[in-house]
């Protein structure tokens, strides 16, 4: 990757704008979620209300090695995120995320919490369900541009989405995974009233709690980037394309109950194998 | 409403009575414990399902044995174990033996004792309101 | 054969309404085995019969329960007025079934709402309790109180409520039952609840007879039992039969409890077009003596009352027993066997109210 003044640019307007960005979201959806349920719900800016709140609260902890893996998580979230913006290698990027969810897993392990371990292990069958879609993403991308490389992919020649219709709706099919949203919010609930408690980060409060947040502030920026990149070369239109996705997260969450993780992995297979194979098959006949 | 019979019986007749309703249709209702400063007995419900009852009313003491239904009728095993717990009687072969931690009250058969009524002023009853 | 661990469920969990304990033995996510305890919220409100007077008593024993406290109150005084012979009138009677049906309806509501809270639907837990609104409002309008009404009295009610606020509140529950339509058609329709629902927690009828499930715990498994069938209050001048469903799963439970609230409705309908005029009291002199025992339907099956009184104004012994806790039995026979994820819907299932199974 070299290194030029566009990359750096990119990176720092992802570290500074995305916890930003990736918080007004959340609020947004908090408010919309609301609205949706009948309710008037929590201000626009509750989620960074939230994380300001958390910040301030005493750390009770039993293990303190969770604090090293949680900053482990945040750090490669981080990280993947600057390779995307920075024009880096795409299949790199995705890959350290699956790294950063692999310290979420452990630090989640390294509590002494029941509740917790069956977080994690819901959380790796999670992965196991939407880590083949992600990287048959990256792969199709590939095929249709000829380069890993997240610049060359978001300046190449039309939308990529001509290319790769059925992976993109593969993406969205999993996203809901990513994002934590009903059907599929199986291994942490943002409404915490499920059997595992608040599942993965049953264990986790105060500063560490509040790390969790951002990273997945950072991380949804992400995964909204990557459905940028089907679009990149319209602005108007991708980002029109990246809200309404968010969005229609939104809607899913709220009008479907949470399927247990048997449903997860073989709907989110069965997508795979049918929208993200298929494409590839027709890429490479092209 | 419903003919309120309580036939009389004796600890010993209750397994038997169980397992003679039981092969009538009946099943089991519910049991309960009364104290009172002059007698002590246990009502035995059984139920129907045309929704008629037959009860049954047994003697019994604190500290007494009585033998547990429980064999012929499972749904009996928390009744029988809230009246030992509360009361104090004990009851021979429960299927499942909560051994006094069912309700784990700070002080044990709360309820055998039985205190003479409160002498109190009577509450002034409000008028009916329109 | 996985590794065996023990997770605790409750008593302090979000997913449950009332304090319940169960240790549960899980091979990986399997529930091979719980030990149930409870006993958190036991109070020992029976034995508050020696310190308060047989009129005072109503107000104790409707405070067994937030969510099934009328009938309770109605349970109380319907039994002492048994043991006296005191005939209440007519209209007493229609507004007892009255309120009745409208607690019968919001508590299936609460109970639909926890439900879907139980399966991660947390936008149609919103939507139910939001109409409950409305009923809770109903009430507020005509005894004063959301939860707790104390509008039973030994003798009658304490309240009346005139023809015309009943023909309101009539229009009231028709907007009521408009709003309910969609709600219970997702209950009933959609894929992700069916998912998580059918098949669940089956309980077959001769089971559910014999374990002593009450309520639509039981009518689910296709027995037609009621209490209401026993014309009490207004209900033997009231046309409704017993809502059954033949599955016995939670799914069947859900179907039960939903239709139970149209036909609720419907029994108000009837109450108000026939309610006749009249007094609500009658006073009542003298104190108890003998002994009675009565059962009501509650909207968690039937309740057993038993009331023994002495001839003084304290009585001997109030006994009140709890369609809960009748359902304990039952709910640890369809636990096992489920997946940890289950648990919440087959613990909501059996409509907890822990309070009124404690005392």
């Amino acid at each position: 990757m070299d290194v030029t003044a566009a990359t750096v640019i990119g990176i720092l307007i992802y570290l500074a704008a995305a916890p930003v960005v990736g918080g007004l979201l959340a609020g947004a959806d908090r408010v919309v979620s609301a609205r949706m349920q009948g309710r008037y719900g929590p201000p626009l800016l509750q989620p960074f209300y939230d994380v300001l709140k958390l910040w301030q609260k005493e750390n009770i902890v039993v293990n303190r090695q969770q604090k090293v893996y949680i900053l482990g998580f945040f750090v490669f979230v981080v990280i993947a995120g600057c390779i995307l913006f920075g024009g880096g290698d795409l299949l790199l990027a995705v890959f350290a995320l699956t790294l950063a969810s692999v310290f979420l897993i452990v630090a989640a392990y390294s509590t002494f919490s029941p509740y917790a371990h069956i977080g994690a292990e819901r959380e790796m069958i999670q992965m196991v369900s939407y880590e083949p879609m992600v990287i048959l993403t990256v792969v199709g991308m590939y095929m249709a541009t000829g380069s890993f490389s997240s610049v060359d992919i978001a300046r190449h020649d039309g939308m990529l989405f001509l290319h790769l219709p059925f992976i993109f709706l593969g993406f969205l099919f999993i996203l809901t995974i990513k994002f934590r949203k009903s059907p599929f919010d199986i291994s942490m609930s943002h409404h915490a009233h499920q059997e595992i408690v608040r599942g993965l980060t049953t264990e986790f409060s105060g500063r560490d709690l509040a790390l969790i947040e951002i990273a997945h502030w950072y991380e949804n920026v992400f995964l909204l980037g990557m459905v940028y990149l089907f679009f990149a070369p319209v602005p108007v239109v991708a980002v029109i394309v990246t809200l309404a996705a968010y969005f229609l997260e939104v809607f899913i969450d709220n009008n479907n109950a949470r399927l247990k993780w048997q449903h997860a992995l073989a709907s989110s297979w069965a997508v795979t194998l049918v929208l993200g194979v298929s494409n590839v098959v027709l890429l490479a006949f092209r | 409403m419903d003919p309120q019979v309580f036939f009389p019986a004796v600890k010993t007749e209750v397994v038997e009575i169980a397992q003679r309703n039981k092969a009538l249709g009946y099943r089991f209702a519910q049991m309960h414990c009364v104290k009172t400063p002059s007698e002590m007995f246990i009502i035995y419900t059984f139920e129907k399902q045309d929704l008629s009852i037959e009860q049954y009313r047994i003697p019994a003491e604190t500290d007494g044995a009585v033998p547990s239904v429980s064999g012929v009728f499972l749904a009996a095993v928390l009744y029988e174990n809230e009246i030992s717990e509360l009361y104090g009687v004990e009851f021979t072969g429960m299927a499942i033996d909560f051994g006094g931690t069912l309700y784990e009250t700070a002080k044990p058969r709360a309820f055998a004792e039985v205190a003479a009524p409160v002498k109190k002023t009577p509450v002034k009853q409000a008028a009916v309101a329109e | 054969m996985g590794e065996r661990t023990i997770i605790p469920f409750g008593p302090q969990h979000p997913v449950l309404p009332e304090p319940l304990h169960l240790d549960l033995i899980l091979e990986d996510e399997k529930v091979v085995g719980a030990v149930p305890s409870i006993g958190f919220i036991h109070r020992g409100l029976e034995k508050l019969v020696e310190k308060r007077d047989f009129q005072e008593m109503a107000f104790v024993i409707e405070r067994i329960c937030g969510i099934c406290s009328f009938i309770h109150g109605q349970g109380y005084v319907q039994t002492i007025e048994a043991v006296m012979g005191v005939e209440i009138p007519e209209r007493a009677k229609y507004l007892r079934s009255f309120w009745g049906e409208l607690s019968r309806v919001h508590s299936h509501l609460l109970w639909l709402g926890l439900m879907a809270d139980a399966f991660g639907f947390e936008s149609l837990f919103m939507h139910c309790w939001r109409v409950r609104e409305k009923v809770l409002d109903i009430f507020e309008e005509t005894t004063g109180g959301r939860v707790i009404f104390s509008v039973c009295k030994v003798g009658g009610l304490w309240k009346n409520v005139d023809d015309d606020t009943l023909r309101r509140i009539g229009g009231v529950l028709k907007d009521v039952e408009k709003d309910i339509r969609p709600l219970t058609d997702v209950f009933m329709r959609d894929y992700t609840v069916q998912k998580r629902c059918v098949g669940l927690g089956v309980l077959t009828k001769d089971e559910a007879f014999q374990l002593g499930a009450v309520g639509p715990m039981l009518r689910a498994s296709g027995v037609a039992m009621d209490a209401r069938k026993l014309g009490y209050a207004a209900y033997g001048d009231m046309e409704f039969e017993p809502v059954t469903e033949n599955a016995g799963d939670c799914q069947a439970r859900i179907a039960v409890r939903a239709r139970e609230i149209y036909q609720s409705l419907d029994i108000i309908r009837q109450c108000i077009e026939k309610m006749p005029g009249g007094e609500v009291a009658v006073p009542v002199k003298g104190s108890p003596q003998g002994e009675y025992l009565s059962r009501l339907e509650q909207p968690r099956g039937e309740a057993v009352y038993y009331g023994k009184g002495n001839g003084t104004k304290y009585l001997d012994r109030f006994r009140v027993r709890t369609p809960t806790f009748a359902n304990l039995i039952p709910l640890l026979h369809i636990i096992p066997g489920c997946d940890l994820a289950d648990v919440p819907l087959l613990a909501l299932t059996i409509d907890p109210c822990i309070s009124c199974t404690e005392r």
